[in-house]
């Protein structure tokens, strides 16, 4: 089952650990470069696409084993991570925004950027979509249209549109 | 000591020879490609409207299709192989949606009127498999009580519904409907 079974346990699971660390740090920078910047919240792609990451890198993190151990010190290494990269985010803003984009303006006073949306991916639909969940019906009604960095539209009424 | 170093060292960086990576990431593109046209053809393409049956639907596929994209191979680089070449194809398939937004109209679908005027238009929901109390779920999430006071509800191509009261409608046009899909 395990071709490594001739290392001690110890040194083994030292090398799962390891390999979880480097997998978790792969797909990060995989995901910010190649990942995709389309917005409109999560789709059912977006999902399918996740777990299929999530099961293509099982091996490389676990060796394929079944061994309970493996198990929890790849699990439990990659919870610490997140934990580390919390504190990192609080401690270092500039790492976020740097790994998580920084909110964008890509409209005000009823009009769009064109030029920013292209570079961001958006489209016109998403915009009217988000324009729409405020409960506004025509672009003309929104004061600013911002791209937060989880993809989410934010639309600002004009004042007297406001409810 | 060294020679445990070496096996560790091992352990850790496993990789395939190249003619297994290829494999590996051939058998991946073709898994991608399959899912992404095979979740199309099942018509939910809306994450909002899912049951939690879908959800587990998703994650058995996901699990089900997990020894076809690696197989038998356990080494680290064979892995990310996999993930770099399914977040690669994701890459391309925006890049091909951008180039030719008829691609993400049949992927994603489009926009869908379910309400105007206060009126429930019955075949675009029943199209898209929307019930009454869907609707007024998501009229009651905007604080409105009555059909009545709905301008204009639709279902967004992310399976939320978008509720336009009437006292939003200061602007009487029509505009606004143009590139909707109504029945």
């Amino acid at each position: 089952m395990d071709q490594y079974l001739n290392l001690p346990l110890p040194w083994f699971l030292s090398a799962i650990g390891m390999r979880s660390v480097i997998v978790l740090v792969a797909l990060v920078a995989g995901i910010r470069i190649f990942g995709k910047q389309d917005v409109g919240g999560l789709t059912l792609i977006d999902l399918v696409m996740v777990l299929l990451l999530g099961n293509a890198v099982q091996n490389a993190m676990t060796n394929g084993s079944g061994n309970l151990g493996v198990g929890l010190v790849s699990a439990g290494v990659l919870l610490v991570l997140d934990r580390l990269m919390g504190f990192l985010f609080v401690r270092r803003p500039w790492i976020e925004k740097k790994l998580l984009g920084e909110p964008t303006v890509i409209g005000a006073n009823g009009r769009l950027d064109e030029r920013i949306m292209r570079r961001e991916g958006v489209e016109r639909d998403d915009v009217l979509a988000a324009v729409r969940q405020m409960g506004l019906s025509e672009l003309s009604q929104m004061r600013l249209a911002v791209l937060e960095p989880d993809g989410t539209i934010s639309i600002i009424p004009r004042d007297d549109e406001a409810k | 000591m060294g020679s445990l170093m070496v096996q560790w060292l091992a352990a850790v960086f496993s990789h395939p020879d190249l003619a297994g990576a290829l494999v590996i990431a051939g058998k991946t593109a073709l898994i991608y490609i399959f899912l992404v046209v095979g979740l199309r053809l099942l018509g939910k393409r809306e994450l909002g409207q899912m049951s939690i049956y879908d959800l587990v639907l998703v994650v058995v596929i996901a699990n089900s299709v997990q020894n076809a994209m690696v197989g038998q191979d356990t080494t680290l680089v064979g892995g990310i192989v996999a993930a770099v070449t399914l977040l690669l194809l994701n890459r391309a398939l925006t890049w091909l949606i951008g180039l030719r937004p008829g691609i993400r109209h049949w992927l994603t679908g489009d926009p869908v009127l379910i309400v105007r005027n206060g009126r429930l238009l019955w075949g675009a929901m029943k199209q898209e498999g929307l019930t009454r109390e869907h609707v007024m779920a998501a009229m009651r999430e905007h604080g409105i009580g009555e059909l009545d006071d709905v301008q204009m509800a639709v279902l967004e191509v992310n399976g939320e519904i978008s509720i336009v009261p009437k006292e939003a409608s200061v602007h009487r046009s029509r505009r606004h409907f143009r590139g909707l899909r109504v029945q």
